[in-house]
């Protein structure tokens, strides 16, 4: 593996990335973790629990061995564990708080075991959750973070109001994971393609992007888009697909994530193309990893590409591995431009 | 337009037993799910619609009745597994193309939408297409 320069973040990738290559007749975990060293998409390497692991979080003592074996052979580093929080996994009721605790121990005792340092998912938003979550982080001696992912921002309630419980509780081991999606400054070109590709009549993609790009509210953005859309021949199931670009892609200024730098644990580097340049079309990379380096962050930051939620035209692989060659260049950018100011 | 939307019915998926036909359906969904999450089952086979509760699931080498999955919480369904549905008909046979039109929608139990105190978000995925029988 290829380190970026020692004070500054490293990078890694999420095996989420590759969501459509696990469908493939020859998955394998193993075979998947390999491919990820050779592809040099290290040294960070995060997955979501419920996605690679069979009988997630009662994972066995040989799944264990063999997985912690396999990542110290292949030189890669156990960053941060996705976990998930059912709360309505149960038909008949909502999980309790103890029961989500529970939930949530079950999985950072196994992340534990296999060597993750970091647990993420979403949480219950009250005073006792979080200082339930904080005893069993510290307790493993690990951390805990909830992401913040479009439509939410370093601002929105939900967020303002876990920082409020997080500064209450006042834990090390709890934080927060930025993950791009929120400060985009376009509609993926990928996404408006695909869009284009399933039939989706052009005039109300134009306009839900016109509407995505207006600074109102996110309920005034879904009126606007359903009433011009309507006027225009939209089916409920039109709408419905396209209000997914406004939700799932948010336009918070990057310089914004600074506000919450000090409590991150991890960082989710989501995207969904690399142009024929190099760069994100959608997401200042540039703006994003000067302030990762001018806050002196040095955790990981996961490739985290999304793509494959609309589009099975590009390899996971190879798109994670231009986001790592526009990543590590403009994290060495940045650097030079933090020592020239610090003359 | 989900690629995965493409992999819930594949082309082998359909074969004949003494009891009827057994279909193989792969989630759309890019995590794990337990079996409570296997909300709607609409089916249609060669234009005939087919009541999900005279369906049998086979999953993790059990089987269970669709009205059962309800207290299904902790029994799940692993990403690269298929589930099989079983429609009973005695006159089933192999061979021959059939046209399965599937409505499958997946409750989400940890994405809770809408006002108050909110549903889990039914992620739905629409297959309509002929394949040949086994």
């Amino acid at each position: 593996m290829t380190p970026t320069p020692e004070g500054l973040p490293k990078l890694g990738i999420t095996l989420f990335s590759l969501t459509l290559e696990m469908r493939m007749p020859d998955y394998s975990l193993e075979g998947m973790i390999r491919r990820v060293a050779e592809l040099d998409l290290g040294p960070g390497l995060e997955m979501v629990g419920f996605q690679s692991l069979r009988d997630w979080p009662r994972i066995t003592d040989d799944t264990v061995v063999g997985l912690r074996d396999l990542l110290d052979e292949c030189e890669l580093v156990p960053t941060a564990m996705s976990m998930n929080l059912d709360v309505a996994r149960r038909r008949d009721r909502r999980m309790t708080e103890e029961e989500g605790l529970a939930y949530l121990e079950a999985q950072m005792e196994a992340a534990h075991r296999l060597g993750f340092p970091i647990g993420k998912s979403a949480i219950m938003a009250t005073r006792t959750f979080v200082e339930g979550l904080a005893r069993i982080a510290e307790r493993l001696d690990m951390k805990f973070g909830v992401e913040v992912h479009s439509p939410e921002s370093v601002d929105s309630p939900h967020v303002a109001e876990l920082r409020e419980l997080f500064d209450a509780v006042g834990s090390p081991a709890l934080g927060f994971v930025p993950d791009f999606s929120s400060s985009m400054h376009d509609v993926p070109p990928s996404l408006v393609e695909a869009h284009r590709a399933s039939g989706m009549p052009g005039e109300l993609i134009d306009l839900v992007e016109e509407v995505w790009h207006t600074d109102s509210s996110m309920p005034e953005k879904f009126a606007r888009f359903r009433e011009e859309g309507e006027a225009l021949g939209a089916t409920p199931g039109d709408l419905g697909k396209l209000n997914m670009v406004l939700t799932m892609h948010g336009r918070m200024d990057p310089r914004r994530w600074e506000e919450i730098m000090p409590q991150v644990v991890h960082v989710h580097g989501k995207f969904y193309g690399i142009d024929a340049d190099g760069n994100e079309p959608s997401i200042d990379h540039e703006t994003i990893m000067d302030v990762f380096v001018q806050a002196g962050y040095t955790g990981f930051i996961s490739s985290e590409w999304e793509g494959h939620a609309y589009t099975d035209t590009m390899s996971g692989y190879d798109v994670c591995r231009g986001q790592h060659d526009l990543m590590r260049r403009l994290l060495l950018e940045a650097a030079q431009r933090r020592a020239a100011h610090a003359h | 337009m989900g690629p995965m939307d493409k992999d819930v019915v594949r082309e082998d998926a359909l074969s004949a037993t003494e009891e009827g036909y057994a279909l193989e359906i792969r989630s759309h969904w890019y995590r794990s799910l337990p079996l409570t999450s296997l909300a709607v089952v609409y089916l249609t086979l060669d234009g005939e619609p087919v009541d999900s509760s005279v369906l049998t699931v086979e999953a993790n080498g059990k089987t269970f009745g669709f009205d059962e999955l309800g207290e299904l919480y902790d029994e799940w369904w692993f990403i690269t597994d298929a589930v099989t549905l079983k429609i009973p008909k005695p006159d089933a046979a192999s061979g021959g193309h059939h046209r399965v039109e599937l409505d499958l929608g997946l409750s989400i139990p940890y994405l809770i939408v809408g006002p108050g105190e909110g549903q889990p978000l039914l992620a739905s995925s629409h297959t309509d297409k002929s394949i040949v029988c086994s």
